[in-house]
């Protein structure tokens, strides 16, 4: 079983959820169907979150999603989750503290494009950005197939990660700048 | 020599990445001796930062700027009117600057906050918006002094080809960080 946790607040500045359900339904045309994603956060549009129900009871695939319907942090999320993959939405290779906070607590992030108008812009992306829905599905098809390499390699491209939300001291010196000018 | 003091403006304290980035501000602030004061606006809900602001003594002060007729509770009124008063006509006495969370909450001080140092941080990009795109009006932009913080670099790209040249304030860029 892949487990896939989505940590996002259900609302219309988030809705990449439509993507994930066709995903889903990709995956079960082909007969995979040991994929279930957990959308962890709370639902902050009520009218999205029913329109993500109805719609993966259209595409098939209502029991392989669940919500939590709160924020919770990670380190109150049970071991089971966080043995899961967490995707995170990204502006390209721009990515939020929900990825952040993913990998320093060295789960296994990925990161899923929510802004088409980027693809091409995402160059030398490590195996866990998916620029589109195609390479996302390829990469869950490959958490099936090859876990443990794919693993290794989600693991290795996080950890590389965590440095770029440091501040350098030229960072410091113009974040100072900026609150003392 | 009295500490000096910075003022952040938002609207939530729950557990969300624009608050985790008032967060590090706060944290980045007190490491270089600045003593930050985080005003929310419009919500008087106890969420999940107030507790952690609690233990590190940030004063966090909740309120509101408009439609401050509160006879029920003169309590809150009296203090939306101390901040009205405040924000309109000594910030530049009590704060080295002001930085506003999220353009989206730019509508409640654009016009009242009266500072030589306005700093307001961009944490959406256009997709977030309706139908993609940018619905702020242009107004937003208009005052050369002001600095919009963007977070990512597409964001600059994104309000240069919506705004062109109704953009006259500076627009900068700085990464989301975590303090060590």
């Amino acid at each position: 079983m892949i487990k896939l946790n989505v940590i996002a607040r259900v609302d219309k500045d988030k809705n990449s959820f439509g993507d994930l359900l066709y995903a889903l339904h990709q995956l079960k045309q082909e007969q995979i169907t040991q994929v279930n994603i957990l959308f962890v956060g709370p639902i902050g549009n009520e009218s999205l979150y029913f329109e993500t129900l109805a719609l993966a009871q259209h595409l098939g695939i209502s029991s392989n999603i669940s919500f939590t319907k709160k924020a919770i942090l990670i380190d109150d999320l049970s071991e089971d989750i966080k043995s899961g993959y967490f995707v995170n939405f990204t502006i390209a290779d721009f990515m939020g503290y929900s990825a952040l906070e993913a990998i320093k607590n060295n789960l296994k992030a990925i990161f899923y494009n929510a802004d088409s108008q980027y693809i091409e812009s995402i160059k030398d992306k490590p195996i866990n950005l998916c620029a589109d829905l195609k390479e996302f599905i390829s990469l869950i098809k490959r958490l099936i197939s090859e876990k443990p390499a794919v693993d290794a390699e989600i693991i290795k491209s996080n950890e590389r990660l965590k440095d770029t939300f440091r501040l350098s001291n030229n960072d410091k010196r113009t974040l100072l700048s900026f609150i003392k000018p | 020599m009295p500490k000096s003091r910075i003022l952040i403006v938002s609207n939530l304290l729950t557990i969300g990445g624009a608050e985790k980035l008032i967060y590090e501000l706060v944290v980045f602030a007190r490491q270089n001796n600045i003593e930050p004061t985080i005003l929310i606006l419009d919500n008087y809900k106890v969420e999940y930062y107030d507790k952690i602001y609690k233990e590190i003594k940030v004063n966090v002060v909740r309120t509101r700027l408009h439609n401050i007729k509160h006879l029920r509770a003169p309590f809150k009124m009296l203090r939306s009117i101390y901040w009205v008063l405040l924000l309109k006509f000594f910030t530049n006495n009590f704060y080295e600057s002001v930085h506003l969370m999220g353009l989206y909450n730019l509508y409640q001080i654009k016009a009242l906050l009266k500072h030589k140092h306005r700093f307001f941080w961009h944490v959406t990009n256009a997709i977030q918006c309706t139908n993609g795109t940018y619905d702020f009006p242009s107004s937003y932009f208009d005052d050369e002094r002001d600095t919009i913080v963007c977070i990512n670099r597409y964001q600059i790209n994104e309000l240069i080809a919506h705004y062109g040249h109704a953009l006259k304030c500076n627009l900068r860029l700085f990464k989301l960080f975590i303090n060590d």
